[in-house]
């Protein structure tokens, strides 16, 4: 009998679920209302406390958007296939072609947390297309962004990000067309890429953490201009791709440390 | 002799008086058949009522002043067009649809827009500008010939529409062209420095003899569609060709030199043969739950890898050219169950030992129009 009784108590042991998955689940809605947020800023919106970002927003040329420190934006993924013309994504999306400041802290950073999607996804796919800055100016301090396609798109802007934290995004942080982007004290965990830099684009990278990348950590193309330090690539499947030697980095535990690129122009 | 005279000053007044501008304010219906030559502006919403034929005659300024009711920055004047649309200019004398005053911007104005137009109509010769959505079709039918789309915030943009586009300059858009439930054939143009240059679905797309380059995202993405492309360059893109559960063939194409993936099938059925897919900064081709023939292409010199399959199931790449014909060298430029155990295994059988022989057709005989450079 005493046997019996043992292995009933072993039972909840023995049965117990996995491990929690890797991917940080979509968060829970809260049942508060909470202010929403879509559309075009004019001249200089300060956005503070929770908001949920129901729609595309679009920051145009002349317009700024402050985001306050203790911010929380709520994104809620969208369940269209559309693209308007003025932006990139049929995913709910962040497009600034004016500034963006966020002036997150470490007591009180700004998070962009993902609401769970009403349609079925993958674990671990992306529930919004992330922050787009085309053409404009950014800066971003204290910053946890999660679940994004794109966590920040610098395209021909320029952006200062600083003790940042993007999840599990597909792409980390992207720099193309003649964007520059320095990024410093942030980590980039658990996506596809951490981050790409593209000819014609610069890349000033510091003391920083690129994480549990199914593909590549830091990507560097040909024609990328780069000046890194302090930066460690932990556990990705290819830490380094790039077409030379690169100073300035530490590997740990990734698959394989450096891949050269391979390629140059063909006709 | 007073009549004379009389005569001699009508004679002298009459261009004058035909030249005079034609303006359209608020919101205006054409109930019959118009010419519209010279100047015209657009300060409202016009709209070419059905059975109704517009005919716009070469050289032909189409102006639409801005107005922007709800201040997101975006201009509402337009052309509707339920009837009939016949813009037909000359590369000496094109027709300029654009922005009037000096509001010119992209989405200064709103569209070219057809609803429910049926056959006939006809854009040739025409520049087209300043533009929320240059031309948009929402169950209408459209033919477009060597013409310059540029400076739109979206090219062309068709819904449950059959549009045949050929010969046209598609340049400097926000976005070239979008689509769904749409029959595309689109030849012998080029569309560039866009975001995307051409993104569709649940459509047919037929793409010949085009050069889609230099777009800051995609060159080609399509969603539950089918792709007919023979003779295409598809170069200096973010991604080059990326389809998503689609069907088709790739034939003849060279998709080189794309900062990511040449090409990514994603739970497709397509022929992709005769390719040189090469230079790309990721992977030629990504596979994932695909199926179709994948031979006879040039996949060398691409970043990373020149084959990547991400699926379960197994792919066979028999006889492509590699870059190199030696087993060892082709192994790594492979990534499957090799290396992810989870991922199916690629058949590397038969490597060409040269390159295929990739046709470049002609280039494409793009428009010039006078007076672009204004």
């Amino acid at each position: 009998m005493r046997r019996f009784w043992l292995l009933l108590c072993l039972l909840p042991v023995a049965c117990a679920p996995p491990p929690v998955a890797k991917v940080p689940p979509a968060a829970e809605a809260s049942s508060t209302a909470r202010p929403e947020l879509s559309g075009t800023v004019t001249g200089v919106r300060i956005l503070r406390g929770e908001l949920e970002l129901t729609g595309d927003l679009r920051v145009p040329a002349g317009s700024r958007l402050l985001i306050e420190p203790g911010t929380t934006i709520w994104v809620r993924p969208s369940e269209s296939t559309k693209i308007d013309p003025e932006y990139l994504s049929a995913q709910t999306e962040i497009l600034v072609q004016g500034e963006l400041e966020i002036r997150g802290s470490e007591s009180e950073p700004v998070r962009f947390r993902a609401l769970p999607s009403a349609d079925p996804v993958e674990p671990g796919d992306p529930l919004w297309a992330g922050i787009e800055l085309i053409g404009g100016r950014a800066h971003l301090e204290h910053l946890e962004l999660e679940r994004a396609e794109t966590g920040v798109l610098v395209q021909g802007g320029t952006a200062e990000v600083n003790a940042a934290r993007l999840v599990t995004c597909r792409t980390g942080l992207a720099v193309q067309a003649g964007g520059h982007l320095t990024l410093a004290k942030s980590s980039l965990n658990g996506g596809e890429t951490g981050l790409f830099c593209w000819a014609g684009s610069s890349l000033n990278l510091s003391d920083s953490l690129i994480a549990d990348q199914d593909e590549e950590g830091l990507y560097l193309a040909n024609g990328c201009s780069s000046t890194l330090s302090d930066t460690l690539l932990r556990h990705n499947d290819r830490g380094l791709v790039a077409p030379g030697e690169v100073a300035g980095l530490r590997f740990e535990d990734n698959r394989r440390d450096v891949l050269p690129l391979a390629n140059g122009d063909l006709p | 002799m007073k009549r004379v005279w009389l005569l001699v000053l009508v004679c002298l007044l009459l261009p004058a008086l035909a030249q005079a501008e034609l303006r359209y304010q608020g919101e205006q219906t054409l109930w019959k058949d118009t010419v519209w030559s010279g100047e015209v502006t657009i300060d409202g919403i016009l709209t070419v009522a059905p059975q109704v034929r517009l005919e716009i005659r070469p050289g032909t300024t189409v102006r639409f002043t801005y107005f922007d009711s709800n201040n997101d920055g975006i201009g509402e004047h337009e052309l509707f067009v339920q009837g009939v649309l016949d813009a037909r200019g000359t590369s000496a004398a094109p027709i300029r649809f654009t922005a009037a005053g000096p509001q010119r911007f992209p989405g200064a104005w709103g569209a070219i827009n057809m609803m429910a137009s049926e056959a006939g109509n006809h854009l040739d010769h025409c520049i087209v500008e300043y533009a929320y959505r240059g031309f948009h079709a929402h169950f209408g039918q459209g033919e477009i010939v060597d013409c310059l789309f540029r400076h739109n915030l979206r090219a062309f943009q068709f819904q449950d529409s059959t549009v045949a586009i050929s010969r046209c300059r598609i340049e400097d858009n926000f976005n070239g062209l979008q689509f769904r439930d749409a029959t595309v054939n689109l030849a012998d143009s080029l569309i560039t420095g866009g975001q995307w240059g051409i993104r569709g679905v649940y459509s047919t797309l037929n793409l010949s003899g085009c050069r889609i380059e230099n777009n800051r995202i995609n060159g080609v993405n399509l969603r539950e569609s089918e792709l007919h492309a023979r003779g295409n360059r598809i170069a200096g893109n973010r991604r080059g060709v990326y389809l998503q559960g689609s069907r088709g063939e790739l034939v003849g194409n060279r998709i080189v030199n794309n900062a990511e993936h040449g090409t990514f099938f994603e739970n497709c059925d397509c022929r992709v043969t005769g390719n040189r897919i090469a230079g790309n900064g990721r992977a030629g081709v990504r596979w994932l739950n695909s199926t179709g023939p994948l031979t006879g292409n040039d996949l060398s010199g691409n970043g990373e890898f020149a084959l990547i399959n991400d699926g379960r199931q197994p792919l066979d790449a028999t006889g492509n050219w590699w870059g190199s014909a030696d087993s060892g060298p082709i192994a790594d430029l492979v990534r499957d169950a090799a290396e992810r155990p989870a991922c199916g295994p690629v058949t590397l059988a038969a490597p060409l030992v040269v390159p295929p022989e990739i046709e470049s057709g002609p280039e494409p005989q793009l428009p010039a129009l006078a007076g672009e450079g204004d």
